[in-house]
C-alpha cells in the first residue's frame, strides 16, 4: 500500500505543471538553479578543508567544523523556513479508504525527509565527511558524526514543520521568529558570547570520542520529540475539510470606507472591486507588502556609492521600484487575479474598455500614492536627483502602467488567490521578471545621450506624460487584445489548455 | 430573446463535444437540456454566453452573433457555476455590484431583493460573510438570484436544482414556472432532475455525445419518456423513442 502512495507522490512531483513554452524555460531554469547549488556545494564540502585551513591556520581542522555546524543548521533553518513547501501528497483522499490513519500520518511524515532542503546540505557534508572525517577517525566515530548531522537536518526538518502547524502561514510571526533567532545567533557571535559555538563544539566533538553512542542518543531524543510533536500536529489538521477555510472570516469594513466610489457608477464600482480584491484575499494582498519592500529596496539603488555610468544603469531600477514598486510586482496579473471568476466578468454587460480604464486607474493611483510617501525621504536622501525621480513618476504613471495591463492581457493561468505567494510560481513564468529590461531600455538611453540631467529628466518625464495623455490610444488597445484573447484566457483560467 | 444557432460545432483537438447543424429557441420558450455527464450541456450554455470560442457556425441572440457583439448582454442573466461568484464579497456588495454593472439604482437592487427574501431563507442577508465562506447551496442561491436581478429577458442556468436543500428546489422551480407569466422570458435550463426540467420547460432538448439527438414538446409523458431513455438496460433503445410522433418536433 505504501509502496502506492510513493508512486502517488512520485507522479505529483511530475504531474504537477505541464512543460511547454515559458512554463517549460521557468522549470529548467529551476533545474539550472538546483544543479548550481549542488556543484557549488559539492565544491564547497570538497575544499572545505583547504578554505578552513586558510582562515583558521592554528586551530585543528573539524574543531572549525564542530563549531559552526549549528550555526549553519539555523541559517539554513531560517531559509528552509520561508521555501520549504509540504509535499504535495494529500492525506484527504486517502482516509476514507482502509488504510491505517496513522499508517498515513507516519508515511507523510517520512516523505518530508526526501525534501530538497535535507538534500542539498548533504552535498557539502558527504564529500567533506570522505575526505577528512573517514579517513582520520575509527569507522564507530565516523559514522556517528554523520549521523548527528543527518539528525540535525532532519531536526531541523521537523522543527519548521512543527512551527508551520503552530504558526500557519502567519509569515510576520515566521518573520519576527527568523528575526530572533538571527538576533541571537548576531549576539552570541558580536559580543563574542560563543555561547553557540561552544555547544556545537561540544555535541560534534564527542560524537566523534568515544561517548558518541551516547551524545547520538542525546540528539536523537529531541528529534524524536519533534517527530512526536509533528505527528501530533499533522493528526488533528488532516481531519480538518480544508485548514485554509476551517473558519468563516470575518467581513471588514472596507465596503463602508469606498462606498464613495459607487458614486462614479460602474468604473466606480470597478476600482471598489479591484481594491477588495487586493485587501481581501491572501495572495494579492502578500504581493502588495511584498512591494512595499520592493519600494524600500529601490532606495538602496541611489546609493552615493554608484557614480558616472554606474548611476546611470543603477538608479533607473530604484525610481523605477519607489514609485512603480505595486505595477512592477501586481499589474501583470491584473487580469488573472480574477481568473476565478472570469467567466461571470465575461458575461457581465461590462465594457471592456470600461474594465481596462478602471485597472488603469487603480495602477495609476498606485504610482501616485507611492510617489507622495516617497518623494519627501528622496527629497532628502538624493535632492540632486529629485527631478529625475519624479520624471520616472510621470513614466511609471504613463508608461509602466499601460504596458504592464497590456502584458496582463498575455497571461492565460488560474491563481489560486488563497495560497501564500511566497515561493509561489503558480501563474509565473520566466517573461514576467525579464519585461523589466525593455522598460529601463529607454530611461538608460536618454540619460547616456543627453548629458545634462535636467533634460533627460524631462525628456523621460515628458515621454510619461505623453503617454499618459494618450490614455485614449492606450485603452482601446489593451481592450482590444483583451477581446482578442478572452476565449483563451477563459479556457487557462477555467484550467484547460484551449 | 430568439435564439437561432447555425452549424454550431466545438472541437478540442480530434474531439468533437458539441455539433448542432440548425436549433432554434424562439422567444419566451422554456427549454430544457437534459443528458448524461460529458454529453455538452455546459459546452451548450457556455457557447450561448461566448464563453468558448466556436470551432464552427454561431450562436445568435435576437439576430445578433454572440461572439461579435455584447449588446444581448444587457438582457440576459445566467449562472453557470461558481466562476460566476465573486467570493471575496458579500451577498450584499455583490449584489450592489451585479445591480450597478446592469445600470440598477441601489434602490432597485433592494426592491428586488425584497421578493427573494423567502429564497434565501434568512441564510444570505445579512449574515456578515463573504460569499466563498457560504454552503454550496447558499452560493447557488446567491448565483440565481444575481442571474435574476437585473429581470433579464434571456436566463441560462446550469444545474440549478443541485445542492439546493427540498424547500429552495420547490420555490426555484415555482419562481421558474412564473417567470413566462410575467414578460416574454426565454428560459434555458440544464438539469439531471427529470422531475424538476420536466415541471419547468415546455421542451426537452436530449444531448447525446454533443448532438441533440430528440427534442421533445413537454407532455404528461415526457417524464416517462425520459426515464426510459435514460434508464440502463439491454432494452433502451426501443424504449427510447417518443410515445406519440408529435411530440418530436
Amino acid at each position: 500500500m505504501y509502496a502506492t502512495l510513493l508512486r502517488h507522490y512520485w507522479k505529483s512531483l511530475f504531474r504537477r505543471t505541464t512543460w511547454t513554452g515559458a512554463n517549460l524555460s521557468l522549470g529548467i531554469a529551476s533545474y539550472l538553479l538546483g544543479a548550481y547549488i549542488i556543484l557549488h556545494c559539492l565544491a564547497i564540502g570538497f575544499f572545505a578543508d583547504i578554505i578552513i585551513k586558510k582562515i583558521y591556520p592554528d586551530i585543528a581542522l573539524m574543531a572549525v567544523a564542530n563549531q559552526n555546524l549549528l550555526l549553519l543548521a539555523a541559517i539554513l533553518f531560517c531559509c528552509r523556513f520561508f521555501l520549504q513547501t509540504f509535499p504535495r501528497v494529500r492525506t484527504r483522499p486517502y482516509l476514507h479508504l482502509p488504510i491505517s490513519r496513522p499508517g498515513l500520518i507516519h508515511f507523510f511524515q517520512l516523505l518530508t525527509l526526501g525534501n530538497f532542503h535535507n538534500i542539498y546540505p548533504l552535498f557539502f557534508a558527504l564529500p567533506f565527511w570522505f575526505k577528512n572525517v573517514l579517513p582520520a577517525y575509527p569507522a564507530g566515530a565516523a559514522l556517528s558524526w554523520l549521523s548527528g548531522v543527518l539528525l540535525l537536518l532532519a531536526g531541523s526538518n521537523y522543527l519548521v514543520i512543527g512551527l508551520r502547524l503552530l504558526i500557519g502561514h502567519k509569515l510576520l510571526w515566521g518573520g519576527a521568529a527568523a528575526a530572533g533567532l538571527a538576533g541571537v545567533v548576531a549576539l552570541d557571535k558580536i559580543l563574542a558570547w560563543q555561547y553557540a559555538d561552544a555547544l556545537s563544539g561540544y555535541l560534534f566533538g564527542h560524537l566523534l570520542g568515544r561517548e558518541g553512542g551516547l551524545f547520538l542518543v542525546a540528539l536523537a531524543a529531541p528529534l524524536a520529540g519533534l517527530y512526536a510533536g509533528v505527528f501530533k500536529g499533522l493528526s488533528k489538521s488532516i481531519f480538518l475539510d480544508d485548514p485554509g477555510r476551517a473558519q468563516s472570516r470575518n467581513v471588514d469594513g472596507v465596503d463602508r470606507h469606498l462606498a464613495f466610489l459607487a458614486r462614479y457608477g460602474p468604473i466606480g464600482h470597478l476600482i471598489q472591486l479591484e481594491i477588495k480584491l487586493m485587501w481581501r484575499n491572501k495572495r494579492p494582498r502578500q504581493v502588495l507588502f511584498m512591494s512595499l519592500v520592493f519600494v524600500l529596496m529601490g532606495f538602496s539603488y541611489l546609493s552615493p556609492a554608484y557614480e558616472g555610468n554606474i548611476a546611470i544603469f543603477m538608479a533607473p531600477f530604484g525610481f523605477l521600484l519607489l514609485s512603480g514598486g505595486l505595477v512592477l510586482n501586481y499589474g501583470q496579473f491584473m487580469f488573472s487575479w480574477e481568473s476565478r471568476y472570469f467567466d461571470g466578468t465575461l458575461v457581465r454587460p461590462i465594457d471592456f474598455r470600461a474594465m481596462v480604464r478602471a485597472k488603469l486607474l487603480f495602477l495609476q493611483a498606485s504610482c501616485l500614492v507611492l510617489f507622495l510617501l516617497t518623494s519627501p525621504v528622496v527629497a532628502t536622501i538624493a535632492p540632486d536627483r529629485f527631478a529625475l525621480f519624479a520624471a520616472f513618476f510621470l513614466y511609471n504613471f504613463g508608461f509602466t502602467t499601460a504596458l504592464y495591463l497590456l502584458l496582463a492581457t498575455l497571461n492565460f493561468k488560474h491563481i489560486n488567490l488563497r495560497q501564500s505567494s511566497f515561493a509561489n510560481w503558480n501563474a509565473t513564468s520566466i517573461h514576467h521578471f525579464i519585461v523589466i529590461l525593455p522598460l529601463m531600455v529607454l530611461p538608460i538611453l536618454v540619460q547616456y545621450l543627453v548629458a545634462d540631467a535636467l533634460l533627460s529628466a524631462l525628456a523621460i518625464g515628458g515621454f510619461g506624460l505623453a503617454s499618459a495623455l494618450a490614455r485614449r490610444l492606450w485603452i482601446p488597445l489593451i481592450a482590444r487584445s483583451l477581446a482578442g484573447r478572452k476565449y483563451r484566457m477563459g479556457a487557462g483560467f477555467r484550467g484547460r489548455k484551449g | 430573446m430568439r435564439i437561432a444557432i447555425q452549424g454550431l460545432a466545438k472541437r478540442y483537438g480530434l474531439t468533437t463535444v458539441l455539433d448542432i447543424p440548425a436549433f432554434t429557441i424562439e422567444a419566451g420558450e422554456r427549454l430544457g437540456l437534459v443528458g448524461n455527464n460529458g454529453a455538452g450541456k455546459t459546452t451548450f450554455l457556455r457557447l450561448v454566453l461566448d464563453l468558448i470560442e466556436a470551432s464552427a457556425g454561431q450562436v445568435a441572440i435576437d439576430g445578433e452573433n454572440v461572439a461579435a457583439g455584447a449588446a444581448w448582454k444587457k438582457n440576459t442573466g445566467s449562472y453557470l457555476d461558481e466562476g460566476f461568484l465573486i467570493d471575496y464579497l458579500t451577498p450584499e456588495e455583490y449584489f450592489a455590484f451585479t445591480g450597478a454593472v446592469y445600470g440598477l439604482t441601489r434602490d432597485q437592487v433592494d426592491e428586488r431583493l425584497e421578493r427573494y427574501a423567502p429564497f434565501f431563507n434568512h441564510e444570505i442577508l445579512g449574515q456578515n460573510k463573504y460569499i466563498g465562506d457560504l454552503s454550496q447551496g447558499n452560493m447557488k442561491k446567491v448565483g440565481i438570484v444575481a442571474a435574476l436581478l437585473p429581470e433579464p429577458r434571456l436566463l441560462l442556468l446550469d444545474e440549478p436544482f443541485a445542492n439546493l436543500d427540498p424547500s429552495t428546489q420547490i420555490r426555484l422551480k415555482n419562481a421558474l414556472v412564473e417567470l413566462e407569466q410575467g414578460e416574454e422570458i426565454t428560459l434555458i435550463v440544464s438539469s439531471h432532475d427529470l422531475n424538476h426540467v420536466t415541471e419547468v420547460c415546455q421542451r426537452i432538448a436530449i444531448l447525446e455525445r454533443g448532438c441533440i439527438v430528440q427534442d421533445l414538446q413537454t407532455s404528461e409523458h415526457t417524464l416517462k419518456d425520459l426515464q426510459d431513455y435514460f434508464a440502463v438496460g439491454e432494452d433502451r433503445p426501443s424504449t427510447a423513442s417518443p410515445t406519440s410522433e408529435e411530440e418530436i418536433l
